[in-house]
């Protein structure tokens, strides 16, 4: 069976392939699962609304119990090795858009403030949903794994359902019993994307915001304490929580309760944190504005066993099926908020969801001659490290190694082969496909003719990998004399050739442009500044590296090179 | 033990204001909906819980307010305050910036109470007539406490029973000392 994931206690999380489940319409019928299954463990997800008008996405059942056969609790590297199978393509694209567009959303909050000033509540948190087509074959788990490896998400979890699959990565807790001690921490207050964190930490407005649902749940608490002198008491106030993409605060709230799971939720959900204050009338208006039914959002998942439980808040989810996903986000709204930031901060906690992994390789091109590769412990140090940085494994070494041994013994000795590789290898190479063309070593004399081509484009990699063709497209917009192009970058600085790596002589020292300025890690420029310096005509130079600006190209001897080609002059067009 | 009922507006603190209560109080909740249908209700203290909206969105409570003897005594919180501003001929009018989640001091000529901070929720704001004397207020005039000069009722406008509020219990201790609580006759 697809596994069943969901947190448990002390950062450890509960994983099940043995399940199976029961869905029911009301919070009534858990009396009955109470009963039946005990001591059983379960994981339950309560839809937070009811039957409504809105317009629906992907409805599930109002409630659903997983009633687990067996099951493992795994700590967080345990889970890992889990989900290590599960990864997701190469080719992943997931590329969410609001169904709510951003003058909507500010047309709520303005009527939602309305509201506040004519006292009808204090405050409302309103959501929205975005969603993305799936295009290619996605699996939920490899999503999960991909986004518990992204952000902070102590209330995770993944509910294999009938039709659909819900990734959940929720931050909050909403309740949990040990014992006869109930615990609640809402979480108000969230620091937009690249603002300070004194706009958080000393704002009236978030402060007040969360207070608000403190002194709710202190509320809904006390409606479920054993001794209603004893009542709930506030067991820290407004700590900061950092989820990776943003960073939150939340308080915490106890009381003694002898209830059982059942009368809790009918006296506390759904949670005050997601719903407003007061809450009864929170909830009328979420149902008048909000144009999408929240469904399983901003419901509850958890845990369930004896007497004790473990809910969240089920806030920061997917939910899927094959063709289409869809995340909800939504915002705390006061009087004092603005309606544009709520647009931010609901643009914030949707920061982390798009995929973009394009299908990369990391290209090496190298020389074989009867002795062999050149350079070759600079190739293998340069892939391994760009490999590790697009998080990609291949014994680079042993691949280098049989290749070198294959072609040794295939190729005729007396000429020199250019060979080109794409990493990861996935599966045996033939010698005749990574072998490029014959060189000839006779071009000592030749003088490479550059023309400057300007670019303002970044280049987020300092490896060589596929998608980077945009010198290749400059190099086709070239002019007849030119042998190649010069990329100038933003900065009037030179950065490379469409082939090369750049050298200049100034003052009796050779350098080359730092990678800062957008070049290539080459091989040849690596293994040479590794050295600290460079023989050109028989002459030894030392070898550093410096920026070189347009404006110094007529002060300067222009050099190019790589490693399958060696070093030529070059004179700038 | 005294006897207190909270008529709920629907608020989401009145379980809160139970629980500030029960150091003095037996106390039952009844919905504001309900209260036609019990006419004998009998307590020590009746509280007019806060909620939502505004006063004349409560009819049945102002009427059952008009209607009880004069001895009755009622504490209003904040809507309830509001209420018994209304029902006395005063003015209940929008208050801006609201105030909600946030706490103010208290200026009073009690020494107790000046310059405590107190919880507020409220966007709407009494104007009392002179049928009141005004225990404590906050910036602006704003009436905090009020005391009717005849009747057995006052009102808080600000909620004693949040966790911002600085010592909850003196507020309760005022209801002892402001009302005439005799105790139900058994």
């Amino acid at each position: 069976m697809k596994p069943l994931i969901c947190f448990y206690k002390n950062e450890k999380y509960i994983y099940s392939e043995d399940y199976y489940l029961k869905s029911f319409n009301d919070i009534d019928s858990l009396k009955m699962i109470e009963k039946e299954f005990s001591s059983q463990m379960k994981v339950i997800k309560i839809n937070f609304d009811q039957s409504t008008n809105q317009k629906k996405l992907i409805t599930t059942n109002a409630i659903d119990v997983f009633i687990l056969n067996s099951h493992e609790i795994l700590n967080n590297k345990e889970l890992k090795n889990k989900l290590n199978v599960y990864q997701l393509e190469n080719d992943s694209t997931l590329q969410f858009e609001s169904l709510v567009s951003e003058e909507k959303f500010i047309s709520q909050v303005n009527s939602i403030k309305e509201d506040i000033a004519a006292g009808r509540f204090y405050q409302i948190n309103i959501a929205a949903p975005l969603k993305a087509e799936i295009k290619s074959n996605l699996d939920g788990l490899s999503l999960f794994n991909h986004y518990c490896n992204k952000v902070h998400a102590p209330y995770s979890a993944f509910l294999p359902l009938s039709d659909n699959e819900i990734i959940c990565l929720s931050p909050e807790l909403f309740l949990k019993k040990e014992n006869n001690t109930v615990i609640t921490q809402p979480i108000k207050g969230t620091l937009i994307t690249d603002s300070k964190m004194s706009q958080l930490a000393d704002s009236e407005k978030e402060a007040a915001e969360l207070s608000m649902i403190v002194d709710l749940l202190r509320n809904d608490l006390n409606a479920i304490a054993t001794d209603s002198k004893q009542g709930s008491k506030v067991n820290f106030h407004r700590k900061i929580l950092d989820v990776g993409y943003t960073k939150h605060t939340y308080s915490e709230i106890e009381v003694q309760s002898q209830k059982a799971l059942p009368d809790i939720l009918q006296a506390t959900f759904p949670g005050g944190s997601i719903s407003g204050c007061p809450k009864r009338e929170s909830l009328i208006k979420i149902y008048e504005t909000e144009e999408y039914s929240r469904d399983f959002y901003t419901g509850t998942i958890g845990w369930w066993q004896n007497n004790d439980f473990s809910l969240n808040i089920a806030i920061r989810s997917f939910i899927k099926n094959n063709h289409e996903i869809y995340y909800y986000a939504g915002c705390g709204i006061v009087y004092d908020s603005d309606p544009k930031s709520e647009w931010l901060e609901y643009l914030t906690k949707s920061s982390f969801i798009n995929i973009q992994k394009k299908d990369f390789k990391v290209l090496d091109t190298l020389l074989i001659t009867k002795n062999g590769f050149t350079y070759l412990e600079d190739h293998i140090e340069r892939t391994s490290k760009a490999l590790k940085h697009y998080k990609a494994e291949n014994d680079v070494v042993l691949i280098y190694k049989q290749l070198e041994k294959q072609l040794l013994a295939k190729m005729d000795s007396t000429k020199n082969y250019r060979v080109s590789l794409e990493f990861p290898i996935e599966s045996n190479l033939t010698t005749d496909s990574v072998i490029d063309r014959h060189i000839e070593y006779h071009h000592e004399n030749k003088t490479y003719l550059l023309e400057k081509k300007y670019s303002i484009q970044i280049n987020d990699s300092i490896f060589k990998i596929n998608h980077r063709t945009s010198w290749m497209n400059l190099f086709n917009s070239k002019s007849t004399p030119a042998d190649d192009v010069v990329v100038i970058n933003s900065n009037g600085n030179l950065v490379e050739t469409s082939m090369f790596n750049l050298y200049y002589k100034l003052n009796h020292q050779i350098y080359t442009p730092p990678l800062s300025e957008g070049c290539i890690n080459g091989v040849f420029r690596s293994h040479h500044l590794k050295k600290g310096f460079i023989e050109i005509d028989s002459v030894k130079y030392k070898i550093a590296e410096r920026s070189l600006h347009e404006s110094e190209i007529s002060t300067v001897d222009i050099y190019v090179g790589n490693s399958v080609r060696g070093l030529f002059k070059a004179v700038v067009l | 033990m005294f006897k207190a009922i909270i008529i709920d507006h629907h608020d989401s603190f009145t379980w809160n204001i139970k629980n500030w209560l029960s150091q003095s109080f037996d106390v039952q909740i009844i919905d504001c909906a309900q209260i036609n249908a019990k006419p004998n209700l009998k307590a020590d203290l009746i509280i007019l819980s806060p909620g939502p909206k505004s006063p004349n969105d409560y009819p049945e409570t102002l009427n059952y307010l008009k209607n009880l003897p004069a001895d009755q005594c009622v504490l209003g919180i904040c809507l309830g305050m509001q209420m018994m501003t209304v029902v006395s001929g005063g003015v209940v009018k929008p208050y801006s910036p609201p105030l909600h989640g946030k706490s103010s001091a208290l200026t009073s000529t009690n020494k107790k109470m000046n310059q405590l901070q107190v919880a507020r929720y409220h966007s709407l704001m009494c104007s009392v007539n002179d049928s009141y004397q005004t225990i404590a207020e906050t910036e602006k005039n704003i009436p905090m406490i009020i005391k009717h000069k005849q009747k057995n009722w006052m009102g808080y406008q600000f909620h004693p029973e949040s966790f911002l509020t600085e010592k909850n219990d003196l507020y309760l201790d005022f209801i002892f000392e402001l009302l005439n609580i005799k105790g139900l006759k058994q």
